[in-house]
């Protein structure tokens, strides 16, 4: 039976304690590990938010605003893209797709977002995830409306039901296309991303709403029924921004020069991956708020162990004067109580993996459907390892504390414990 | 055994003088009985003999070897192999078995448990045969915690911890003052009988004057220290 033997029988003997120091190191340990991956896990379905996709090209303004507003639905567009200028890139050799992205309509708060066929064959997010649907079918109709998952559940739409789309954003705008009613012919399965969040028309709806309107109001006195404009050619004049596929990914350094460097308008096309990234460090400050929130509360849960270990002190001097009386020495008391503070750190922090891992498994599907945010369950990452090691070590650091106290008092007490 | 020699001791630099023995010897073997009231300099005298401290100046010699020569490391370590002790009361551990208390030396002594080893096939078979000679049932009280055992059957065990592997030296710290008298002295006399078997030198320390007949020799600490304790 060697020293450590005798300070886990020992510890085992103050169980109620140990396992509250114990409990708390478990409880700070999880939190610190939980929103590290859940902070790592939202930062990948953020940037899973959109893939496949090579370019993003806009009217020439910032590179986040252009990711907000065409990926995010998040701001406005300052400028629009003519579809002459469109269509000019769009038949580059090099292109294998694109996806015409206009936008600017609201239906009760949700966004409209028209384009054409080729979202629901191009559109990837996730990864490489195409857009599936719950029920129904792709626009084909005019008036036809294919709705995000989250439109459909909060609205509680299904295929058929007849919506109206309002202009601009306001969340009910006074002003309404209720003239020209959309019918929801397909509702599209949850993707975590902003899509779900969308009402995707078509190009030629969009132009059709705003046949009778310019500058943001009804033209007095113009009155197209929505019949009429059926029989109407309809063809966009200006886009908002526009995805673009490659052939190959190798000339999207090339294609981005081009775009940028287009004469007949001022054009930006960014890289995805790049802009999201900028973004995402925008958000870096909460994200180091969090973290250090939960750093703290790993502190305080060694603290806790700390105090314990501290108030356990003067009711072991007998403890310790004995096995000083059959020949520990100091040394052995000071190594007795830093492995104690080892044993306890080390059992924490392992029982706050355990306490996450099946937190994670019961809550993943419900982070899953309701924040969109897969939280993979895999096993520890070189990370954790380190930050787990590092909790350890300074658990063990901490045990110096009171085993230095034990150490000086075993010194002046000697084998009788003086009051 | 023992050989004191002008020693004087104090906490600290600048504190009271705490002890001043001139010269007091022990003999191998020997059965002393150091009568002392508490605050006679007891405790004092007895973390000298085992090298928890050392005097100020002057000479302590357990077994020939002077205490102040060794290191604090070099003090722990003598102490393991030559000293057992028993004190007044809670001398075990209570998050240890019964059997695993008694062979607790063992376990910082190398010489202790091959000593026991030489004897007996383990540890436990020893610790197992000096309780039964101290007249304790080991199947029977070994289900409970040694928390749970009468003070008298504490003492015992705390005795039989003092003596396995042999050490040369027993110090007794007032190892009966929680007994009553019938109990006192059937200790005493087991205590007697074991330390005789194992021919080590017995240190009793107490103030209960009545237990000095059972002693070849009484020492007063009084008259011992020459440092006259103030309250």
């Amino acid at each position: 039976m060697s020293i450590f033997l005798l300070s886990m029988k020992s510890l085992f003997n103050r169980k109620t304690t140990a396992l509250l120091a114990i409990f708390s190191i478990a409880i700070s340990v999880m939190l610190l590990l939980g929103v590290e991956r859940i902070k790592n896990n939202a930062k990948s379905s953020f940037a899973n938010t959109i893939s496949g996709t090579d370019l993003i090209v806009g009217a020439r303004s910032g590179a986040t605003q252009l990711l907000l507003y065409s990926i995010f639905r998040i701001g406005n567009a300052t400028n629009n893209v003519t579809w002459k200028s469109y269509r000019d890139v769009a038949t580059q050799p090099n292109i294998a797709w694109t996806i015409p992205l206009s936008l600017g309509d609201s239906h009760r708060g949700f966004r409209v977002l028209g384009t054409n066929g080729d979202y629901f064959k191009h559109y990837r997010y996730g990864n490489n995830r195409l857009l599936t649907f719950l029920s129904g079918i792709p626009f084909d109709d005019l008036f036809d409306t294919v709705i995000g998952s989250d439109v459909a559940t909060s609205l509680g739409y299904q295929v058929g039901s007849s919506i109206v789309v309002a202009h601009g954003l306001g969340q009910e705008g006074f002003s309404k296309h209720q003239d020209k009613p959309f019918q929801v012919t397909g509702i599209l399965r949850k993707t975590g991303t902003p899509v779900d969040r969308t009402v995707h028309v078509s190009l030629r709806a969009i132009e059709a709403i705003h046949i009778d309107w310019k500058s943001g109001s009804r033209i007095p006195g113009k009155r197209i029924s929505a019949d009429e404009v059926r029989k109407k050619e309809l063809r966009p004049r200006a886009i908002t921004a526009f995805l673009v596929g490659l052939k190959s990914r190798l000339s999207a350094f090339s294609m981005q020069r081009y775009i940028n460097k287009y004469r007949e308008e001022p054009l930006l096309a960014i890289l995805p991956g790049a802009a999201l990234q900028e973004l995402w460090s925008l958000m870096g400050t909460a994200e180091t708020a969090l973290s250090s929130i939960s750093i703290f509360v790993v502190v305080s849960g060694l603290l806790g162990m700390l105090t314990m270990l501290l108030s356990s002190l003067n009711e072991r001097r007998r403890e310790m004067a004995i096995l000083r009386s059959v020949g520990a020495r100091p040394a052995h008391i000071f190594g007795l109580l830093v492995f104690e503070a080892t044993v306890l750190t080390t059992i924490g922090t392992l029982a706050g993996l355990v306490l996450l891992s099946v937190l994670l498994v019961i809550a993943q599907p419900i982070i899953d459907s309701q924040f969109g945010v897969f939280i993979s369950l895999s096993l520890l990452t070189i990370r954790e390892f380190t930050v787990i090691s590092l909790i350890i070590i300074a658990g063990t650091l901490i045990g110096i504390f009171p085993a230095y106290q034990a150490y000086r008092k075993s010194l002046t007490d000697g084998m009788m414990v003086r009051n | 055994m023992i050989k004191v020699e002008n020693a004087y001791f104090r906490w600290n630099k600048n504190g009271p003088l705490i002890l001043h023995i001139p010269e007091f010897r022990i003999r191998c073997g020997e059965q002393i009985f150091i009568k002392g009231p508490s605050g006679s300099g007891k405790t004092t005298l007895l973390n000298l003999l085992g090298g928890v401290s050392i005097p100020e100046t002057g000479m302590i010699s357990v077994m020939n070897t002077n205490m102040s020569t060794l290191g604090s490391a070099g003090r722990d370590a003598f102490r393991a192999e030559h000293i057992g002790y028993i004190f007044q009361m809670f001398n075990l551990i209570p998050y240890l078995t019964l059997i695993e208390n008694v062979t607790l030396p063992c376990r910082f002594s190398v010489a202790r448990r091959q000593r026991v080893l030489s004897q007996a096939k383990t540890l436990e078979d020893e610790a197992e045969r000096i309780l039964s000679g101290l007249g304790l049932d080991v199947t029977t009280l070994s289900s409970q915690s040694v928390s749970q055992l009468s003070i008298g059957q504490q003492q015992r065990v705390a005795a039989a911890r003092s003596i396995i592997g042999s050490p040369e030296l027993v110090i007794a710290d007032e190892p009966t003052s929680s007994l009553d008298r019938d109990v006192t002295s059937s200790f005493l006399d087991l205590l007697f009988r074991e330390v005789r078997n194992t021919k080590a030198t017995l240190i009793f320390v107490s103030h209960d004057s009545s237990l000095e007949s059972h002693f070849d020799r009484t020492v007063s600490l009084n008259e011992l220290n020459q440092v006259r304790q103030q309250g």
